[in-house]
């Protein structure tokens, strides 16, 4: 089973006067097949934790430490932008709130795509067996333009998921959909990740999605 | 209004480098046109003045065979003259003046013409320049009286700080004294020459007995149309000299003085110059070419810029702004770029025409060593033209645009595609209109428009057909992994936005195949024509042949005894009309050699309008109608030719220079003959001359060379413009690519991929375009403007060249924006994604 441990981790943005620490002494443990909701008013830090965790912003102090099943630990904060985007693209899967696919892919190419990206092979049965798994397998040859925000969002989440992750971090993942449909991404978001046996890390406004989280982590509460 | 603009404005702020590679690529297809412009206009200049100062009013010659004169013939004609009896036709000939012109060695060892004329007759435009003081007859006095007095330029003198009164050294003769100046263009030529008595010509060129032909100023003089006068103005050296219509000597005269010939001034000009119009057509149609890319890249640019823009144009409609106020958005916003555009490229122009002065400059010395041009004279005239050409272009331009923005949808659409329609109609239309003018009798110009429009219906197809290729690819492509098959997805898409730099690219890479196969053609053509001239390995050429003839003759058959040499070829030519044309006619005479043939040159051949007639009739000249070989390639310019055996020539005798080309051993020649030479003559090895020919002619074509460059970096520059955009448009994609992992050199390789496929099938599209243009130069072009035609010649270096020149410039253009995507930090990808929510 995949692992993430965070200890003692402390992230400021900005700097002189405008310097702001977003938070310091941050703990944090999560098991593969676990969920932890982000949540706190805007601006609280909860994208850019999401970020220290993905490696995309470098904490001051403390360790991001990841990892994947029978895989040796890999401390993200301390290796280079090279083994970061590497670790990136094999272990871990992301969800945008505006969905970030790829216009000039099919939906089933902008899924095999990611498979490809992370180094497996045929690519393309992998991706036919997500899209079937997120429902969209008779949607396969769209290209992004012509499908609905929600069955974008499905996608992206075969997308997040077809190089078997060690854990998903999505943004918002439901923030630009109407009720009905954010409540079905959310469904195939927490069902196929239980079913890969992946993390998951999602921020959200919505008390509704965090509910569902086996965990959630307020920030800017103090 | 303003708020629109100001928002306007900064959001221009927020893309620099866009609005900077606008304007310069504009400033550059400006400063193209300007300099072109300048120096054409310069040299024509040049070459008026130099002729001005050789030739005074006077519109016509009067030359006697092999340039001379003799004394009792100019008293002839005189009288002839005065009876009115000079001409056959009713021309009116107002000066008649007797000139005797020759060469001096100055002291420094460089060349200067000496023109001896008769004061009181004399059609050159001198001045005293002791104005004030000294009574002019004093002056016409000492121009009399005083051996040596001489008018030289203004420019010259000012060159060599010489002031009046200053001796002038001379190789072999007493000095000379400056007595006036001849007045020339400030700028323009700095030539050598000194206009003295006829007198002192006599006695400082030893010359006693003859006179080197009479000047006649003809009335009226041509006039050129006002029509013609605003191109030439507009279009410095599109226009080829005029033809004057020939005149002829009166009967009598043409009876009893068989070689005596008249021509107007502006033929000799031409004698020298058919390379020299050939050259400054290609500079003309160089400047216009720079244009039309300069003006598409503009269109593109601005197109892009509206139709990006509308759907925020719709929003501000459903706002309430007016349409008014939209249109007006549009085309203040073209106005200012192409005003910034313009400004820089005037500028720009003029700097770049200093720098290709000095080119020019060679290349006219090497044609007539008569022109040299010393500085740019001042002329608004291009600078105007520039401005307006981009004003009015950016207008033009602009006003479609503006509908369409003051139309644009209230609602945005979904799925609204950014490329503008493509529409064939207009490649069929402009096709069909080159088609029409290539097929009809339209001259050179037309010729020139057809190619004009060739190019432009092959720009409007750059995009389909790249598309096209794309898709083909694209298939092509499909086992190749996803990471390589995005570029040609995304070049498809790009396309939209590039696809208007690229013609501009296809348009300039087709012109510079076009050339380089014409130049190649020409070039291969014209070292063929000279290889069968100078096929002997010796030439011996001189003045005028006496009685030294018998004793060449006679060490040639001792040397052909003794094996030396295997044969020779006597030439000696004859000025003479075959109605209504001036012809030269050469006499051939072969010993060892085969027999020649009577044969016409191509330029004569097409101007008879019968290039396969199978008989000549020329009656008193020939016996009969004569069968004629096949006609010959000749390209000097000047009067049309015929060549034919000595023996079948019926006309007056041949006299003045000959020519003796002799095939054998050179080195071996060149010691027997030599101490033999009749007087005056020269003896010269063939592979010199042939490549000194081929060094004027590679001098003649560099700067259309330059100017290619030129041209192709205004379409680098729509280029760098366009995939800098296709990168901008790319940036928040690949930001995500990378927080999904893609390595830092994924995106760079990405935008690389993409530009160099979208560039190098515009390449290949300019080779089937190119080879087009080739066609039309060769085959159109050169055929009406010169009536002679070129061997097609295809380097295969000029394919490879464009293609290699395309990838070359996509590749480079994308550099920038593939280096920024790469070197991105993170932070700056998340703030790339942060900047849409
Ligand atoms: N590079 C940066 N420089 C300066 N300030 C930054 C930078 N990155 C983030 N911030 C600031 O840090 C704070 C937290 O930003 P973050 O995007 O993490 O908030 P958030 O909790 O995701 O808010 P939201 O719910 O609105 O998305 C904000 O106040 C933001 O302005
Ligand atoms: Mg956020």
């Amino acid at each position: 089973m995949a692992r993430l441990q965070v200890d003692d981790l402390t992230l400021r943005v900005g700097a002189g006067a405008d310097a702001l620490t977003l938070f310091s002494g941050l703990n944090l443990t999560l098991e593969g097949g676990e969920s932890l909701a982000l949540t706190g008013r805007s601006g609280s830090g909860k994208s850019s934790l999401l970020h220290c965790l993905g490696g995309l912003l470098t904490p001051q102090a403390g360790r991001v430490c990841w990892t994947p099943a029978g895989q040796p630990t890999v401390a993200l904060s301390a290796v280079g932008e090279g083994a970061r985007s590497a670790f990136r693209r094999r272990h871990l899967g992301f969800v945008f709130q505006f969905f970030h696919l790829i216009p000039t892919l099919t939906a089933l190419e902008n899924v095999a795509f990611m498979a490809e990206l992370a180094g497996q092979d045929a690519p393309l049965e992998r991706a036919r067996a997500m899209l079937d798994a997120v429902g969209l397998g008779a949607r396969g040859s769209a290209f992004p333009e012509t499908l609905s925000g929600g069955e974008q969002q499905r996608v992206a989440l075969a997308r997040a998921l077809v190089h078997g992750p060690a854990a998903v971090l999505a943004d918002e993942p439901t923030g630009n959909l109407d009720g009905r449909t954010a409540d079905a991404v959310a469904a195939v978001l927490f069902e196929q990740v239980r079913r890969v046996g992946a993390a998951l890390i999602l921020v959200t406004h919505d008390p509704a999605l965090a509910a569902r989280a086996d965990g959630t982590l307020a920030l800017g509460a103090g | 209004m303003t708020y629109l603009w100001r928002a306007r404005r900064r959001a221009l702020r927020r893309e620099p480098l866009q609005s900077a590679l606008l304007i310069l690529s504009l400033a550059l297809g400006v400063a193209v046109v300007v300099a072109v412009d300048l120096v054409n206009a310069a040299s024509r200049t040049a070459m008026a003045s130099a002729s001005a100062q050789l030739e005074g009013f006077s519109t016509h010659r009067l030359e006697g065979p092999g340039g001379s004169l003799d004394l009792a013939t100019y008293a002839e004609l005189r009288r002839a003259w005065r009876q009115g009896t000079l001409l056959a036709s009713e021309d009116r000939v107002r000066g008649f003046a007797p000139v005797l012109e020759g060469r001096l060695r100055l002291g420094d060892g460089r060349g200067l013409v000496l023109l001896g004329i008769d004061p009181f007759a004399s059609l050159q435009n001198v001045a005293f320049s002791d104005a004030g003081q000294a009574t002019s007859a004093l002056a016409w006095e000492s121009f009399l009286l005083q051996p040596g007095a001489a008018f030289l330029p203004d420019g010259f003198l000012s060159a060599e700080g010489l002031a009046l009164g200053d001796a002038i050294p001379v190789q072999g003769r007493p000095p000379l004294t400056v007595l006036g100046t001849l007045p020339g263009d400030d700028g323009a030529s700095a030539q050598p020459l000194a206009v003295v008595d006829l007198a002192t010509a006599q006695e400082w060129l030893g010359v006693t007995d003859r006179l080197s032909r009479i000047d006649l100023a003809l009335t009226p003089p041509a006039t050129q149309s006002l029509g013609r006068r605003a191109l030439e103005r507009l279009f410095p050296g599109l226009l080829l000299p005029n033809k004057a219509p020939p005149v002829a000597l009166h009967p009598a005269l043409r009876a009893r003085y068989p070689g005596l010939m008249v021509r107007s001034q502006a033929e000799t000009r031409l004698a020298l110059g058919g390379l020299a119009s050939a050259f400054q057509l290609n500079l003309a149609a160089m400047g216009l070419l720079a244009m039309v890319v300069g003006l598409y890249l503009l269109y593109g640019a601005l197109t892009f810029s509206v139709r990006r823009r509308l759907e925020s144009f719709g929003r501000f409609r459903a706002l309430g702004v007016p349409q008014g106020q939209l249109r007006s958005l549009v085309l203040r916003e073209a106005l200012v770029f192409a005003s910034l555009g313009a400004l820089l490229g005037l500028g720009l122009g003029r700097v770049l025409a200093g720098g290709l002065l000095g080119l020019v400059s060679d290349t006219l010395a090497g044609l007539y060593d008569q022109v040299a041009i010393a500085a740019l004279p001042f002329d608004p005239v291009p600078y105007l033209k520039g401005l307006l050409l981009a004003l009015g272009g950016a207008f033009f331009v602009a006003w479609p645009l503006a509908g369409e923005a003051a139309r644009a949808p209230l609602l945005p659409r979904a799925g609204r595609p950014l490329a503008p329609p493509i529409r064939l109609s207009g490649a069929v239309g402009l096709g069909l209109g080159a088609a029409l003018l290539l097929s009809f009798p339209t001259g050179y110009l037309g010729a020139l428009a057809a190619l004009a429009a060739l190019l432009l219906a092959g720009a409007q197809l750059v995009a389909p057909v790249t598309g096209g290729l794309l898709r083909v690819l694209g298939r092509l492509a499909e086992p190749l992994p996803l990471g390589l098959r995005l570029p040609l997805r995304e070049a498809s898409r790009g396309l939209g936005r590039a696809q208007l730099a690229l013609a501009a690219l296809v348009v300039a890479l087709a012109t510079a195949v076009g050339m380089t196969i014409m130049v190649s053609s020409f070039r291969l053509t014209v070292a063929d024509w000279l290889t069968e001239r100078l096929d002997a390995p010796v030439l011996v050429r001189g003045a005028a042949l006496g009685a030294d003839r018998p004793v060449l003759e006679a060490a040639l058959h001792a040397a052909r005894e003794a094996g030396v040499v295997s044969g020779w070829v006597w030439r000696q030519g004859v000025e003479d009309w075959l109605e209504p044309h001036p012809v030269s006619v050469v006499l051939l005479e072969a010993e060892g050699r085969p027999a020649p043939q009577l044969r016409l040159s191509e330029p004569l051949a097409r101007r008879l309008a019968r290039p396969d007639a199978p008989t000549l009739s020329w009656p008193g000249r020939l016996d009969g109608a004569q069968a004629l070989a096949p006609f010959y390639r000749a390209y000097g310019g000047g009067r049309p030719e015929l060549e034919m055996p000595r023996a079948l020539w019926q006309g007056p005798a041949p006299e003045g220079p000959w020519g003796l080309a002799i095939y054998g051993d050179a080195e071996v020649l060149e010691r027997r003959l030599a101490p033999i030479l009749p007087d005056g003559a020269e003896m010269l090895a063939q592979g010199p001359v042939k490549a000194r020919a081929l060094a004027i002619f590679d001098r003649t074509f560099r700067v259309t060379a330059v100017l290619q460059t030129l041209a192709g970096l205004v379409a680098g520059v729509g280029l760098l413009s366009a995939f800098a955009g296709l990168a901008l448009d790319r940036q928040r994609q690949l930001s995500a690519l990378r927080v999904l992992g893609a390595p830092r050199r994924f995106a760079a390789r990405q935008l690389l991929l993409e530009a160099g496929l979208l560039a190098s099938l515009a390449g290949l599209c300019a080779l089937p375009l190119g080879l087009l243009a080739a066609w039309v130069l060769c085959d159109a072009v050169n055929l009406r403007a010169f009536l002679w035609t070129l061997d097609f010649h295809v380097p295969a270096g000029a394919f490879l060249q464009a293609l290699a020149l395309a990838l070359g410039a996509g590749l480079l253009a994308a550099l920038g924006p593939a280096l920024r995507a790469a070197l991105a930090p993170p932070a700056h990808v998340l703030e790339v994604l942060r900047a849409e929510g």
